[in-house]
């Protein structure tokens, strides 16, 4: 019961914050929107092309809004002296992790899914590829809050450190993109997409069983 | 209860490859105040870190109740430690930011946090947003952490801060009380401490180049 109640207390601090906090909380999601919308703009109104890419396009926003939004998951608990009063109190680092990377998933995972609804419509997505579109960035996204949080630990209070996090998280992206690229492109062609879930759901395993004691040890590194 | 409470033996810490200091020894036994002084950049909250755990002390050990610390929990359950840093987060009001802290903390709670924030009189502000609250008004939630835990070993950096005369003496008379029921407290401030018990004073030499 215990670290179901410490996990239900960091989400709910997340939210809490969010919700006095909307501007901040809002940022990643515009963001991802005007990405996708500059594309039409970038490649002209042929929709035969844009139908094409879509999909590439919507998972590539949502990989770059994820890795902005990500900065700041531990950046005031570090400034203000949070993190260290948990250290040293000897809080659960782990459970604290998955706290933040699940409250990270439904303040930016969740709201990119839903937006990438009509933003994919708008870029002409043919509209047998959302399912799958949708189904493989609900996986991908678990993945990127849980892996970003880990990063967004090492970096934490490092000067230029939205950059650096940047430059390190976005590689780390990659097995994830490929999956859920290769899925829609199947699903585009009418071929079978279980293979890539099961991959990514297997991904989502493994990072949900890795990441939280990875997320804990950085956090430790970069307090003492 | 064992009366011996806190000892450090050999202690020695660098910093940015500056030795703060070495063959570092003190006791802290239960029922004493420590009263740690030097100038600026002579070691304090570099000491109460290591003693807390967040550094790594290069050679020495500490002791708690007879036995070595090496990264124990029991230890961290044991102590209380009020950094320069108070740990509230600007959005969150002080019952939020409190109630969090001791959620996650292993440190066995000893009151609730609306009792802790009455007895420092932080009662009329415990529920706005501690971004709208004075420096010393903050100091004032952070120190209700002191009565929120039941931790024998307390370690205070610059407890004073920003307060003013009332609430440092409220602050002071809670120590004693500590001190009276077998507390053991560090205290690192360049203020003036009154206390009913006797200090004793260690006293950090200025670093060497």
């Amino acid at each position: 019961m215990k670290p179901f109640v410490i996990v239900a207390a960091v989400v709910r601090r997340e939210l809490l914050r969010a919700v006095r906090n909307q501007a901040e909380a809002l940022y990643p999601l515009l963001f991802f929107a005007l990405c996708v919308l500059l594309f039409p703009f970038a490649l002209g109104t042929d929709s035969a092309l844009l139908s094409r890419v879509a999909a590439g396009v919507v998972w590539v926003a949502a990989l770059l809004a994820s890795a902005l939004s990500l900065e700041a998951l531990f950046r005031a608990d570090y400034a203000d002296g949070t993190l260290e009063v948990l250290v040293v109190g000897g809080a659960s680092l782990p459970l604290l992790a998955l706290g933040k990377a699940l409250a990270h998933w439904l303040l930016s995972g969740l709201p990119v899914l839903a937006l990438s609804v009509p933003l994919g419509l708008s870029l002409e997505l043919q509209p047998a590829m959302l399912g799958t579109l949708l189904a493989t960035l609900a996986l991908g996204s678990v993945c990127m809050s849980l892996i970003g949080a880990a990063i967004s630990a090492l970096t934490v209070g490092l000067r230029g450190g939205g950059l650096l996090l940047a430059m390190l998280i976005l590689p780390l992206y990659i097995p994830v993109l490929i999956f859920g690229a290769s899925a829609t492109a199947n699903a585009a062609l009418g071929l079978p997409v279980t293979g890539e879930l099961t991959f990514l759901a297997g991904l989502v395993v493994l990072a949900l069983t890795l990441t939280p004691w990875a997320t804990a040890a950085a956090l430790k590194i970069r307090l003492s | 209860m064992s009366d011996s409470g806190l000892e450090v033996r050999g202690l020695r810490v660098e910093r940015g490859e500056r030795v703060l200091f070495e063959a570092l020894g003190f006791e802290a036994p239960c029922h004493s105040i420590v009263h740690l002084q030097g100038a600026n950049g002579s070691g304090k909250t570099t000491l109460l870190k290591t003693l807390a755990g967040l550094i790594t002390p290069d050679a020495g050990s500490i002791h708690w109740r007879g036995e070595r610390l090496a990264d124990s929990a029991e230890f961290r359950a044991m102590l209380n430690y009020i950094g320069h840093q108070g740990g509230l987060n600007a959005e969150l009001d002080a019952c939020e930011n409190l109630e969090f802290i001791a959620t996650l903390c292993a440190t066995p709670r000893r009151a609730k946090v609306a009792d802790a924030l009455k007895a420092l009189n932080a009662a009329t502000f415990a529920t706005r947003p501690v971004r709208y609250l004075s420096a010393g008004q903050r100091q004032r939630v952070t120190l209700a952490r002191l009565l929120l835990f039941d931790a024998p070993l307390w370690m205070l950096d610059e407890p004073f801060t920003a307060l003013d005369q009332a609430s440092r003496s409220l602050v002071e008379a809670i120590v004693d009380n500590h001190v009276a029921s077998g507390g053991t407290v560090l205290i690192a401030t360049h203020q003036a401490f009154v206390s009913r018990h006797p200090l004793r004073v260690l006293a950090l030499a200025d670093a060497r180049p």
